[in-house]
């Protein structure tokens, strides 16, 4: 089975090295591993649903773009993410809904607070497996 | 973009100055001037860091050198310990990467009238109490809230805002860079979504490397800079590491986009994405400086608000006022911050755009930015080490105006990568191993402590060291830590 992700060694900062068979794993592994990054123990709390639209662009833009928006989730409302329910790729948006649940600092291990996702060699590439993407996180 | 580092030359000019020649690279505009021992160089020989400070090179109006600090490590686009100053009317630029994510993070002194034997009984309490009043780790929330108002009077006056609200004296204003606010600060610039992180993250230590320490002296080098600053042996200090939060983090984020686009509407090419930049004099140039600038002084209110905090927690635990155990702050410096500075170039004066990314001002005796307090013997440098070794106050030194643009390095300089440390910790304690040292640590995080570990620095010794010996700044007096709070 392949991995949906690994962390990635950078001297200061948290990288990942994202795998997926399709785009749509490619970005539910890709926010998983930015949420673990983030706090260990989820999936126990109340489901949460939010939405995510990002204006359609290259995969690498879009992937970028996605992390970015997933973030921005747990920065607002301290969204973690779970798990993709609808993903939608159009000539114009990517719309997803995504499921998660709220931090409770109480219940869950905290890991580190991820400052932003970086272009700091970042990349999306086609594999013979599907994609694989690698990200730099600044913490 | 070269990748390998074992090729890039380097010349010893003496045994603190290393020089990456322009021809090493095509389009560098100025050379690379590397501050380090031979063992600190044989540490970062290898690393991509070096292989930045050459890329910094290439930005449109660098003057002088690129330069890093003997804490330099590897960023993004630019390197962490790395200084560049531009030249505003020789269409010099400003970088967003060349401040960072996170916008004026800094590190503040406090000293206290308190010896270490006095708080020794109730050390632990005094650390378990400001890890319970002090919030820190990822998602934190502070209970310094602040409404629309607040909102933009925190982004036009920094530290002045504590001030206003009773968060702070005027001395503490006096001891910071800046008097903790930049002037030139536009709220019109900033995104909502940069509101919104910033909305409820006042008075939040954040995670990483940012930390909260009780010290105690245990060296004086300085007898005179030292009686200036009101510190002596086996005294009792804290320093605080922090900046601009979520509030910070987001405007970059948000300019790194607009200059991004900059590169190609001002045909500029940089052999790193990170390093996207626009001219000082352009609209964006102009805008991100204004944004920048708002982020900077929600830092240094921040830092004000997390010492407001700790005087509480002294307060409670001492059972006195914070003024009646002296804890009157020492200075308050930015290490990730562009400010407009005049220096000397070839016997003429000018205003360059210093971008000081993981480096720190370090004005020397007689400078006019630096307080009346201190003038006579310099700008206080706060260099923060490792949670289990020392950490540093300094003082600028005029070698600094000469060839540094005034400035100095800003920590040890990390050089294991957080997972490495996680794995070379494996199946010890940190927080057993800091306790068998005479040292309290409180870690939020499930590696806070582990990620953190002191191998994963530099001697921060060695640093001070350097810059020491090449007289950039002097050693005043030097701190081990007893108690430490980590995100």
């Amino acid at each position: 089975m392949m991995k949906p992700f690994e962390r990635i060694e950078h001297t200061a900062d948290a990288g990942l090295r994202v795998y997926g068979k399709t785009e749509e794993e490619l970005f539910e592994n890709g926010a998983k591993g930015m949420t673990d990054i983030m706090a260990q123990g989820i999936g126990k709390g109340i489901p949460i649903l939010r939405e995510i639209s990002i204006p359609t662009a290259d995969l690498e833009t879009l992937f970028f773009e996605w992390l970015k928006e997933t973030l921005h989730l747990f920065n607002r409302d301290g969204f973690l993410f779970w798990k993709i329910k609808k993903f939608e790729i159009t000539e114009k948006t990517l719309v997803a809904e995504v499921e998660g649940e709220i931090l409770d600092s109480k219940r869950l291990e905290l890991g580190l607070e991820i400052k932003a996702v970086t272009l700091h060699q970042f990349s999306v590439v086609h594999t013979d497996k599907g994609y694989e993407a690698q990200v730099i996180f600044d913490v | 973009m070269k990748q390998m580092t074992e090729e890039i030359p380097l010349i010893k000019i003496d045994d603190y100055r290393w020089e990456i020649p322009k021809s090493y690279q095509s389009g560098m505009r100025v050379p690379g001037l590397i501050f380090a021992d031979e063992k600190i160089l044989s540490s970062i020989r290898h690393d991509p860091c070096l292989q930045q400070v050459a890329n910094v090179a290439t930005l449109p109006g660098i003057v002088g050198h690129s330069m890093a600090m003997p804490d330099i490590h590897w960023g993004y686009g630019f390197p962490i310990g790395g200084v560049a100053a531009t030249d505003p009317n020789e269409g010099g630029v400003i970088s967003p990467g060349g401040v960072g994510y996170d916008i004026n993070c800094g590190v503040r002194l406090c000293r206290t009238d308190l010896q270490f034997e006095e708080i020794k009984p109730k050390l632990r309490e005094l650390i378990g109490t400001l890890f319970d009043q002090v919030p820190c780790g990822v998602g934190q929330k502070g209970d310094i809230r602040v409404g629309a108002k607040d909102e933009k009077e925190v982004m036009l006056h920094g530290a002045g805002w504590c001030l206003k609200k009773g968060y702070a004296v005027p001395e503490d204003i006096e001891h910071c860079e800046a008097n903790g606010a930049l002037e030139g600060a536009d709220p019109g610039q900033i995104s909502e979504r940069a509101k919104e992180r910033g909305s409820n993250q006042l008075g939040t230590l954040g995670s990483g490397n940012h930390f909260l320490e009780v010290q105690v002296i245990d060296k004086i080098f300085d007898e005179k800079c030292a009686r200036v600053m009101g510190l002596e042996e086996g005294q009792v200090t804290v320093m605080i590491h922090s900046g601009s939060r979520g509030f910070g983090y987001q405007v970059c984020e948000d300019f790194l986009e607009v200059t991004r686009r900059a590169l190609v509407k001002y045909g500029i090419e940089v052999p790193d994405r990170q390093l996207s930049c626009a001219p000082v004099h352009s609209e964006e140039g102009q805008a991100y400086l204004k944004a920048m600038r708002c982020a900077a002084n929600y830092a240094w209110a921040n830092r004000q608000c997390l010492l407001y905090l700790t005087r509480q927690v002294f307060e409670y635990v001492f059972k006195r006022g914070w003024q009646k155990m002296g804890m009157d702050l020492i200075y308050d410096v930015a290490h990730n911050i562009a400010k407009f500075e005049t220096f000397e170039m070839n016997g003429k004066k000018k205003t360059l755009c210093i971008h000081r990314k993981g480096a720190t001002r370090a004005f020397p005796p007689g400078h006019p930015d630096v307080p009346e307090k201190y003038r006579e013997i310099g700008q206080p440098v706060i260099i923060p080490g490792d949670m289990g070794r020392n950490s540093y106050v300094l003082a600028g030194l005029s070698g600094a105006m000469e060839e540094t643009f005034g400035t100095s390095c800003h920590g040890a300089g990390r050089m294991m990568s957080r997972a490495a440390a996680v794995k070379m910790v494996r199946g010890r304690s940190v927080q057993q191993e800091l306790e068998d040292k005479g040292i309290i640590a409180r870690g939020r995080g499930r590696h806070a402590l582990d990620e953190e570990h002191p191998q994963a620095y530099k001697d921060v010794n060695e640093v001070v060291n350097v810059v020491d010996h090449a007289g950039i700044a002097k050693r005043v007096a030097r701190v081990r830590p007893v108690g430490v709070i980590k995100g």
